[in-house]
């Protein structure tokens, strides 16, 4: 950490946040540019002012803080390790949002099953799309968003083990990969970005975010990306539920029995989906049919 | 635990083991196992029999209650009761009284040796994922100059692939296993696989792939023919990793059934195969091999030692007979980092590959070049088993027989 109440902390643009519950602060030095367009793209989480007090809660935030330096590469330091370099601030920015994500899913919230899944909601209603990375998570909720849905997430949803309901929302920034940016216009990246990079979107260009705590968790779908598909919702036995589900549970192995008995009472209680995608109209009318 | 699926049988006493994790949900359950960090699906079916493995009874009972129970005859569910068990067994879901278990030997050329189309739909299934993730692209091979009972091509991440058999029936079993993968039109002819279903039931790599692994044909001996399938699928998956340059991105240790497991260096398995086939006559041989799938595997192929243990640990749950127990101290041994008066020696290729001789004619064992890694053999149990080198066939064959 670059800064702490002993250094005169905060510096000048330090922000905190808040993101399912865990606190951290951002700073952006050096690179005034860099800083608005992050500080941008967070603003969707919680804002945290205690994260940079001295009482008790702001002991558990991680300070992050990048140091764009001359000719153009990048540090990135936060409290374990030194500041690590970047060739880019690009790059830097990238790995800031790893580490926030990573901040938000290693542990787990006590008392939740984190799922691997993106969410959205309508007019109180939650759906929950459950996939391994690359499944187009991403792509879909962002059409969904594009259709009047309110954001939560494109990757975590934590769920309440007693009441299956979501108790936070994660409305992280997007990140588009660029097979999706033809798909999207009006949320592309300028024509300079690399095309080997995701481009990420404040989640409230993207569409409206989610009051929290969220509504009912109502619909989970099982989405892949398939082309040529019919994007005709299957449904699956609970039996296999669980398991897809198990699939995209972040560290399902350090609680296997507890998390396996929410996964199964999940998969008696909610409809549960498997989703060939291929037409996104064709997906959000799916989940548009579903939630009824 | 033992694995081999012939110790499945009918007058076995098994139940499930008391560590799993169990889900019943909606007539059909999911295992966590602890061990292996595996979730299982049970169907309604399994999980029926599941229900009834409560060790005191022997499965020829168990099947009796539920033909009765369905009114169906109790052959046929004796025989999928069987099946079931097995994998089961396999995935070392259940325990058994083992003494009580005589495996019967099976006879090579009665119909018997061809297995249920359900456990061809598994292996199948087995194919899918194993494959969901990779591009078909192109079809490649042909195997019209092959002839030796039937003959097929398929065509998997793009590379065609010949495959034979000894006759039409073995030939059917394996186009099931690979419908979706069959193709019809193709010419040339380069790797191609063969496997033979009746009589000594064995899978070989042809004779120009074979080139790769310094002649070796033979890879899979099994009395079962699910073995060999198993086996004939796995070699698929080698022949799919095999890059442009010719070289198998995969790493793999054999291991010799018969009641004895023999832990090959990855990079001399192969050599090995042919020689101990030779030697070995008629004997259960399985030859293991792991895919180089992840980006994080690939810096370990050219460590032998990190091979060896990353094999170990993917291939626990598969091998026929490990003979685990015997091999830990010699593992533990291998990837020591520090010898008994505390100095730090490394772990990785340099030791492996510099262990290359027997030290016993009796009792295999290992040889290090540098007196100083003596004092760490010392500490190896002499019956546990490791061959690292290539001049160990007669020593290895007698140790096996």
């Amino acid at each position: 950490m670059t800064g702490d109440s002993a250094l005169g902390f905060p510096e000048r643009g330090r922000q905190a946040y808040a993101a399912m519950g865990r606190p951290f602060s951002v700073a952006i030095l050096g690179d005034s540019d860099l800083a608005l367009r992050a500080h941008r793209l967070l603003r969707s989480l919680t804002p945290d002012p205690s994260a940079m007090s001295n009482d008790s809660a702001a002991g558990d935030a991680v300070h992050f803080t990048i140091t764009v330096l001359p000719g153009g590469t990048a540090t990135l330091e936060a409290e374990v390790g030194g500041p690590v370099e970047f060739p880019t601030s690009e790059s830097a920015l990238a790995r800031l949002f790893w580490r926030i994500n990573q901040l938000v899913i290693n542990p787990p919230p006590a008392g939740h099953v984190l799922l691997h899944a993106a969410a959205a909601s309508k007019e109180g209603d939650v759906v929950a799309l459950a996939a391994p990375m690359e499944s187009g998570k991403t792509t879909a909720v962002t059409a969904l968003l594009g259709r009047g849905y309110q954001y939560i997430t494109d990757e975590a949803v934590a769920l309440n083990r007693e009441t299956l309901s979501l108790t936070w929302i994660y409305p992280k920034p997007l990140g588009l990969d660029p097979g999706s940016w033809p798909l999207f216009r009006h949320l592309a990246p300028p024509e300079n970005h690399a095309e080997d990079h995701s481009w990420h979107v404040a989640a409230d260009e993207a569409g409206a975010i989610s009051p929290e705590p969220p509504g009912q968790l109502r619909l989970v779908l099982l989405p892949h990306y398939e082309a040529g598909a019919d994007t005709v919702p299957r449904p699956v036995s609970p039996a296999q539920a669980v398991l897809r589900l198990a699939d995209s549970t972040f560290c399902f192995h350090d609680e296997p029995a507890a998390n396996l008995t929410t996964l199964g009472r999940l998969a008696s209680t909610i409809p549960i989906f498997d989703l060939a995608v291929d037409d996104l109209d064709r997906f959000c009318g799916v989940v548009d049919d579903l939630l009824g | 635990m033992v694995t081999t699926s012939e110790q499945v049988h009918a007058a076995g006493l098994y139940h499930p083991r008391d560590d799993l994790v169990l889900l019943p949900i909606d007539g059909e359950a999911v295992v966590y196992d602890p061990v292996t960090q595996q979730l299982h699906r049970l169907n309604p079916q399994s999980w029926l029999v599941w229900q009834l493995l409560d060790g005191a009874h022997d499965l020829a009972t168990t099947a009796r209650e539920i033909a009765e129970g369905l009114g169906v005859a109790n052959d046929t569910v004796v025989d999928d009761v069987v099946v079931l068990v097995r994998k089961l067994w396999s995935n070392q879901l259940i325990e058994g009284s083992l003494q009580e278990v005589v495996p019967e030997p099976r006879a090579h050329d009665s119909d018997e040796d061809l297995e249920s189309p359900d456990e061809v739909d598994d292996l199948s299934r087995h194919l899918d994922d194993y494959w969901s993730w990779m591009p078909i692209t192109a079809c490649v091979e042909s195997v019209t100059r092959l002839g030796w009972g039937a003959t097929d091509a398929i065509q998997v991440a793009g590379r065609g692939i010949g495959i034979r058999a000894n006759d039409a029936q073995t030939m059917e079993q394996v186009r099931q296993l690979f419908q979706q993968y069959l193709v019809t039109d193709s010419e040339g002819a380069l790797p191609n696989l063969s496997i033979r279903g009746s009589g000594p039931m064995e899978v070989g790599m042809g004779r120009e792939f074979a080139r790769l692994y310094a002649e070796c044909t033979l890879v899979s001996r099994s009395h079962a023919l699910q073995d060999v399938l198993a086996a004939l699928v796995r070699e698929v998956e080698v022949l799919t990793a095999v890059r442009d340059n010719n070289q198998p991105r995969l790493v793999g240790s054999a291991f010799l059934v018969k009641g004895k497991g023999v832990v090959l260096a990855p990079t001399i398995a192969w050599k090995m195969l042919a020689p101990l086939e030779r030697r070995l006559g008629d004997a259960d041989i399985q030859l293991f091999a792991r895919l180089v799938t992840f980006k994080a595997d690939s810096g370990t192929v050219e460590r032998p030692a990190t091979e060896l243990r990353l094999d170990w640990e993917v291939l626990g749950d598969r091998c026929v007979d490990l003979q685990k127990s015997e091999l830990q101290p010699l593992l533990g041994w291998l990837f020591h980092t520090g010898d008994p008066t505390g100095r730090d020696i490394p772990a990785g290729a340099a030791m492996l590959s510099g262990l290359t001789q027997v030290a016993n004619r009796t009792e295999i064992g290992i040889e290090p070049t540098t007196a100083e890694l003596l004092p760490l053999i010392e500490r190896v149990p002499r019956q546990s088993m490791a061959v690292v080198g290539d001049t160990l066939i007669d020593q290895l064959a007698e140790f096996a027989l």
